[in-house]
């Protein structure tokens, strides 16, 4: 018998070892990249970027501001807030939404429907985010302003904010939308996941259905639903284009003084302001603005993805829960 | 008070798996159910706590009388429920939730009677004692079950069973996964449990229904070819092939 002789050179192997370095290459020089450019404006505005608001007006003065003497001073603070407020109430209604249809989807319909709706899902994330934002123009907009705004909230609150349907709600609503697919898929694959015996056991002892499901199976499939949501707080921050047509466009942080109304205030999440004032990117100083906002985008998406990573770990290391 | 199975034919989907099996298990005994793989003992188990309706295209015709009630007369969902309830089942793998070992005892206890937490403890405690766990494990009670050994977590599932107020405990080939004295051991706390329980055990070891065993049934292609009691079955088959199984020469 002739024993093949190993070979020392194999191309695939090192063409392998150049995408997978060519991969992370690109990514660094990314990272390198957007803060070389948003330097200027992190330099110029310190912590107040973050702390400091005034966005709107400050992304204006600086367009008109003389060439030799640019204005660097910007405060996001209010971005930061519509960011994380828009992801997070579209995390709270898309969660809630997405675990009733996983569960749906798993456990309480048929076969055939269930695949049909499963296969409908995955349509949902494949459809284009700007048609997301076209629907939510052409119908949450108008619909959140004939049935909730009248003249006199608007007239109420015209010294804060010029109230219309473009607002908070509608980009929440937007967003959930669009996180729900990814969230539902998660959790409908944690639930397919957890072993058929564990339900077996709970009709055994002769729990109910939704018993089971309660008690059993979303408990086995936390760890699963939870990077689901992490998944899709990690789409909700970095959306764009959908929530710029919606939002309203005006870096305004929500108040509480103003009760129920809050919901109604305009905002400009981060990835949003980048859309929004484009428009601007002419002048360096705006363009490093907009870098800025892309720079605190990636750390707020890097330890979103970070944070999944640990859980999906988790769950695929089966983790112990406690009940 | 008998379990009672009378003419019972089962299907899954177009495959007939039992034919026309009737039956007599008498209360409170020890009842082996043998039979070589695909016999449909198994199947014949699960039905007796319609366990089978979660899987689709089951049908059973025949009726089972349980307490002289009929169980596939059984329409409201309750009914099914407290049958399940009353109706301890052991898998052939140990099936702990993914819980520590005192969540998994108390979990089944709380979901069916109302009672305190620290009375659920000691209930749970007394009965991983039945099964000669609690001196093993005592100080392991709020580890994660799956941290315990096969046997060990088998037994776990006994102590679960017994938790709840069962008289019928099924038993799917619960050894068949254990080492030799994991097996011996429950083996060993059947005899306290028959008691107050009626065992119906389905084993895949000629030997094992011989030693627990009060009446044994064999199985042969879904259909009953012979049952009586232990000792007659083993020493004075009746039928060609039950010898020929017991003599593993099939």
């Amino acid at each position: 018998m002739r024993v093949k002789k190993v070979e020392k050179f194999h191309p695939t192997e090192w063409l392998m070892r150049v995408s997978a370095f060519a991969g992370i290459l690109a990514i660094i020089f990314i990272f390198i990249f957007i803060f070389m450019k948003a330097a200027p404006v992190f330099a110029g505005s310190g912590l107040k970027l973050i702390t400091g608001s005034g966005f709107d007006s400050q992304i204006a003065e600086a367009f008109d501001a003389p060439a030799d003497a640019p204005l660097l001073s910007f405060g996001m603070s209010g971005l930061i807030a519509g960011t994380l407020l828009s992801t997070l109430l579209a995390l709270v209604i898309a969660g809630i939404l997405s675990v009733g249809a996983a569960i749906t989807i798993c456990e309480l319909a048929p076969k055939p429907v269930a695949a049909m709706l499963l296969s409908v899902v995955r349509l949902m994330a494949s459809i284009p985010s700007v048609v997301f934002g076209l629907i939510g123009a052409m119908i949450v907009v108008p619909f959140l302003e004939n049935t909730f705004i009248t003249v006199d909230m608007q007239i109420e609150f015209l010294a804060f904010f010029q109230m219309t349907g473009r607002n908070l709600l509608a980009s929440v609503i937007v967003l959930a939308f669009m996180i729900a697919p990814t969230v539902i898929t998660l959790s409908a694959d944690a639930l397919y996941s957890v072993p058929g015996i564990y339900k077996e056991t709970g009709y055994a002892f002769g729990m109910s259905r939704f018993r089971v499901i309660q008690k059993i199976l979303l408990p086995a499939a936390r760890s699963g639903i939870i990077a689901g949501l992490i998944l899709g707080a990690g789409r909700g921050i970095g959306e764009a284009i959908a929530v710029s047509m919606v939002c309203g466009g005006v870096g305004m942080i929500p108040s509480l003084s103003h009760g129920i109304a809050a919901i109604f205030t305009p905002v400009l999440p981060l990835a949003a302001a980048i859309v929004n004032k484009s428009e601007a990117m002419s002048v360096p100083a705006v363009e490093s603005a907009l870098f800025a906002c892309g720079a605190l985008l990636l750390l707020m998406g890097t330890l979103f993805a970070l944070a999944a990573r640990f859980y999906v770990k988790q769950f695929t290391y089966g983790g112990i829960h406690e009940v | 008070m008998n379990i009672d199975f009378v003419n019972v034919s089962a299907r899954y989907g177009d495959k007939q798996v039992l034919y026309n099996v009737s039956l007599s298990i008498p209360y409170r005994s020890v009842y082996a159910l043998i039979g070589p793989s695909g016999c449909g003992k198994t199947t014949l188990l699960r039905s007796i706590n319609r366990l089978n309706d979660l899987i689709p295209g089951f049908a059973l015709s025949g009726e089972i009388i349980i307490r002289g009630e009929p169980v596939y007369a059984m329409k409201n969902k309750r009914q099914i429920q407290n049958l399940r309830l009353k109706t301890g089942m052991i898998f052939q793998r140990p099936n702990p939730l993914p819980m520590s070992v005192m969540q998994n005892m108390i979990f089944p206890y709380m979901e069916h009677i109302h009672a305190s937490l620290p009375e659920a403890r000691r209930l749970a405690e007394e009965k991983l004692r039945v099964v000669g766990l609690y001196d093993e494990i005592k100080d392991r009670l709020n580890k994660p079950a799956y941290m315990l050994s096969g046997g060990q977590q088998q037994r776990l599932c006994i102590a679960r069973s017994l938790m709840l107020p069962t008289d019928i405990l099924l038993m799917d080939e619960p050894c068949s996964a254990l080492d030799p004295i994991s097996t011996f051991k429950i083996e060993d706390l059947l005899s306290g449990i028959k008691k107050n329980h009626t065992i119906i055990m389905v084993t895949h070891n000629t030997e094992q229904a011989r030693r627990i065993s009060d009446y044994t049934a064999f199985f042969y292609m879904g259909r009953l070819i012979e049952a009586g009691s232990t000792l007659q079955i083993f020493s004075a088959p009746k039928q060609e092939l039950t010898q020929k199984y017991i003599t593993g020469r099939m």
